[in-house]
């Protein structure tokens, strides 16, 4: 829990935006925009689970039932 | 737990940011987010050790519990709001973010109604 999750997304980013314009350049435009919300749906996966993780901690600690 | 762990990470997601933008916002948005979460998480359990201290204190003296138990309650929902309008900041959603600050103040203010009664009980008890 720390500095990996940070490097995992801007991997992600940065090689959605790499495979895209790829695939732009060799036509397959469509093809790219799937690969970049692909990415984004992972990102947003990978986030959701910290933000949750964030809220039950609050939740307990400041026992916000 | 330590300041510089924070700044470390801190200015690793801002640089990271900063990478991502132009290709792709909407991921260096989310990392944003992300970031602030790592800080968060980083520095929770020292709340955690604040928040029992408090809680023996306030068992000694006497305080009423479900007054000091509406406080903590007070102070992480305003933290929560302020997460959520910053998030919706940095992504550039300002109208957003106004809305929730003003959801979090009415929340704030309906769990503040039982301390001002009891205040207001506490002077009346002291004027003759």
């Amino acid at each position: 829990m720390g500095i990996d999750v940070i490097f995992r997304i801007a991997a992600i980013g940065i090689l959605a935006s790499v495979v895209s314009s790829i695939l732009k350049q060799s036509g397959k435009d469509e093809l790219g925009t799937f690969v970049s919300l692909a990415a984004v749906v992972i990102v947003l996966v990978m986030v959701l689970n910290m933000v949750a993780e964030l809220f039950n901690t609050v939740r307990t600690l400041f026992s916000l039932y | 737990m330590n300041i510089v762990a924070v700044i470390g990470v801190a200015m690793l997601t801002t640089f990271a940011v900063l990478v991502l933008k132009p290709h792709r916002p909407e991921i260096a948005a989310l990392l944003s987010v992300v970031g602030g979460l790592v800080v968060i998480l980083m520095f929770v359990d020292g709340l955690r050790d604040v928040i029992d201290g408090l809680s023996n204190l306030v068992e000694r003296t006497g305080v009423r519990s479900d007054l000091f138990r509406a406080l903590l309650q007070i102070i992480g929902i305003a933290y929560l709001t302020e997460f959520a309008a910053g998030v919706c900041d940095e992504a550039g959603n300002g109208a957003m973010a106004k809305k929730v600050n003003l959801a979090g103040k009415i929340i704030i203010l309906v769990l503040a109604l039982p301390i001002i009664n009891n205040l207001i009980e506490i002077i009346i008890g002291v004027i003759p």
